[in-house]
């Protein structure tokens, strides 16, 4: 039977092709006497291996390896593995390779949420089935967002040799850095962007949200000096403030039997978020001054923090962050004496979390004598946000059981999508299935 | 200085070579485009996109018509498919594979709003089997292979005749270089004008 129907003593949801998210997976929940007892987010993409794949590899195969992981957020994969491998190995960067690297980020930064932001998220909140609707109704908007997303683009393309999965990442830095003039060239581009960014923020500012309020635990690094990237301390707004390598002291994963991705809670077995939500109310103070400016003109600092629809401004103000800071790293920029420290090859293990545009993103690796990779974990942000997406649907199913079908698949989707998921990360389509038990 | 033709196709290979049978169009334009007689050759420009985004048909210039190649889901492995891009909004028994942050249909579709025109042009696929890392191609995709060839070779052959009088371009200015063509895994393309998306 399909959603809306109603049988004496069952009601269920039938909906498929949940779009517009990174990944196939499904959602199942379990309503008795109107309550959600059960709300499943299964991943159900096969297992990709890649923890295998780097076994007996060098730590620089494993860098572009782990760019394969995703095709949106690649840099995020080879930054927490580079700077768990420099912690491990001693390697002090040239503080020029640090801003690069600060600057690459930036520009998955920008591509991803510009993505998000526009071409997946927005036609949500004009009521709008896609980003082709939406350029219909307001074709400027879209045309903006593109503009933004291709000086992302053109970041990862200038820093990592190509705009998917760069090659460039190295420890002890680039294989090759750019001439002062090579980054000259996109920042007349980048002007652009900072005008669409503030617009950006100003367009989400306006939209009309669900009224959905709760108080998760929120997990991010945090940073001394910078709003966190590739350094900080994992905080979390209950008070925890760990090394980066220590994620496994305060968090754990654990398999549930109807997904193929791990999912992670902290040692009390109590979900979790990351995200943009999660920096943006952790580490809010070191903003951009033009993003943080952004956000108090919009008032929706707290709202980020306790409705996840309002994700997509906490995604808008780190749109204009990353572009305020790559104009200031591009302004700046000196070309360091070498593109690369020397570095030698040894055990041990290596640990690092850095902020993916998604969230922590952890890896750990030990290495053998011979300074090949004996054994590795990665946690992406996806895997670590499922639990925390499940616990916010349960809490959620109750406002919209009453709606129909119709309405009721539109604002699940919505709020999936709040989060961003990149389900390829975790192990694609969300298949929807809401069961009445009683 | 010599002269070339403009370009009067873009084909648009898409896919991944490290992927098993993602890599079909690579592997099909990388053994198709030395095989084109110089004059086709001469009116493709070759774009790389392992994943289509809506940027890579947004500069198409008028007059100028896609072929965009990549592997498929959903038919029997080794089967083609041939839809015009027109029309892809009403696919519905194959998936692209290798899309990922737009289904090639809405890609296409956005393009064609944001272009106020729609793309022209054909998508051409070949359903895989397996896309796990480092396979190799399956053997219904590798036996698929010349009816690959073959059919992107027709759409090629067809969109150039159809073009009228060929516009000559400085050849300096046609030659954008920078592609990602040779990245590591990935089989070289060429001849043809291979653009940086």
């Amino acid at each position: 039977m399909h959603g809306g129907e109603v049988a004496v003593g069952e009601r269920r949801f039938d909906v498929t092709g949940i779009t517009r998210v990174e990944g196939e997976g499904s959602l199942r929940l379990a309503v008795r006497d109107g309550n959600v007892t059960e709300a499943h987010l299964a991943i159900f993409e096969a297992p990709r291996y890649f923890e295998q794949l780097v076994l007996g590899r060098t730590p620089d195969d494993v860098l572009d390896i782990v760019a394969r992981i995703c095709g949106i957020c690649p840099v995020a994969y080879q930054m927490s593995a580079v700077h768990a491998f420099e912690d491990l190995l001693g390697v002090v960067i040239d503080p020029s390779v640090r801003a690069l690297r600060r600057l690459l980020y930036c520009g998955e930064w920008i591509e991803s949420h510009a993505l998000h932001v526009y071409l997946l998220h927005a036609p949500d909140f004009a009521g709008l089935a896609s980003a082709v609707e939406l350029a219909r109704v307001d074709r400027a908007a879209v045309e903006r967002g593109l503009a933004i997303k291709r000086v992302g683009n053109r970041l990862v393309s200038l820093l990592g040799g190509r705009p998917i999965h760069p090659v460039s990442v190295r420890v002890g830095g680039f294989s090759r850095v750019p001439r002062a003039a090579d980054l000259a060239q996109i920042r007349p581009e980048l002007d652009d962007a900072l005008r669409g960014a503030l617009a950006t923020m100003d367009w989400v500012a306006g939209f009309s949200v669900p009224d959905f309020e709760r108080d998760p635990l929120l997990v991010s690094l945090r940073h001394a000096t910078d709003y966190p990237m590739n350094e900080g301390r994992i905080v979390s707004n209950d008070g925890m403030d760990i090394e980066p390598g220590a994620w496994e002291s305060a968090f754990q994963e654990q398999q549930v039997p109807w997904s193929h991705a791990l999912q992670a809670r902290d040692r009390d077995g109590r979900a979790y978020l990351l995200g943009p939500a999660s920096r943006v109310t952790l580490a809010g103070e070191q903003l951009h001054p033009l993003a943080l400016a952004a956000l108090d003109r919009s008032g929706l600092a707290t709202a980020i923090a306790r409705n996840p629809y309002w994700g997509i401004a906490a995604r808008a103000v780190e749109i204009v962050h990353a572009v305020a800071v790559a104009i200031e790293i591009i302004d700046g920029y000196g070309e360091p004496a070498r593109p690369m420290e020397p570095w030698a090859p040894g055990p041990g293990i290596a640990a690092w979390a850095t902020e993916a545009p998604r969230g922590l993103l952890f890896h750990r690796y030990r290495l053998d004598e011979r300074g090949r990779i004996a054994e590795a974990s990665i946690v992406p942000p996806t895997s670590q946000n499922q639990a925390a997406i499940e616990a916010d649907l349960t809490a959620f199913a109750p406002m919209v059981l009453g709606l129909d079908h119709a309405a009721a698949t539109h604002r699940f989707e919505q709020l999936i999508r709040s989060y961003d998921p990149c389900i390829s990360c975790a192990t694609h389509f969300l298949d929807l299935r809401v069961e009445d038990q009683s | 200085m010599t002269t070339l033709p403009r370009p009067v196709v873009r084909l648009v290979v898409c896919g991944n070579a490290d992927r098993g049978d993602d890599g079909a169009a690579l592997t099909a334009a990388a053994t198709l485009l030395p095989s084109l007689t110089p004059v086709l050759a001469s009116r493709i420009e070759v774009r790389r996109c392992p994943n289509l985004r809506t940027e890579d048909l947004l500069d198409l210039p008028d007059g100028v018509q896609a072929v965009i190649i990549d592997a498929v889901i959903g038919p029997p492995p080794g089967e083609l498919v041939r839809v015009p891009l027109c029309a892809l909004a009403a696919r519905a028994a194959f998936t692209p594979r290798s899309s990922h942050q737009l289904p090639i249909d809405l890609a296409v579709g956005l393009a064609g709003v944001i272009r106020k025109r729609p793309v022209p042009g054909t998508f051409i696929g070949l359903s895989g089997h397996r896309f796990g890392f480092g396979t190799p191609l399956s053997r219904a995709v590798r036996a698929g292979l010349p009816a690959f060839r073959a059919a992107i070779e027709a759409e090629l052959e067809a969109m150039a005749a159809s073009t009228s009088v060929p516009e000559l371009v400085p050849s300096v200015a046609s030659e954008s270089g920078g592609a990602d063509s040779g990245a590591a895994g990935q089989a070289p393309i060429a001849p043809g004008r291979v653009s940086a998306p």
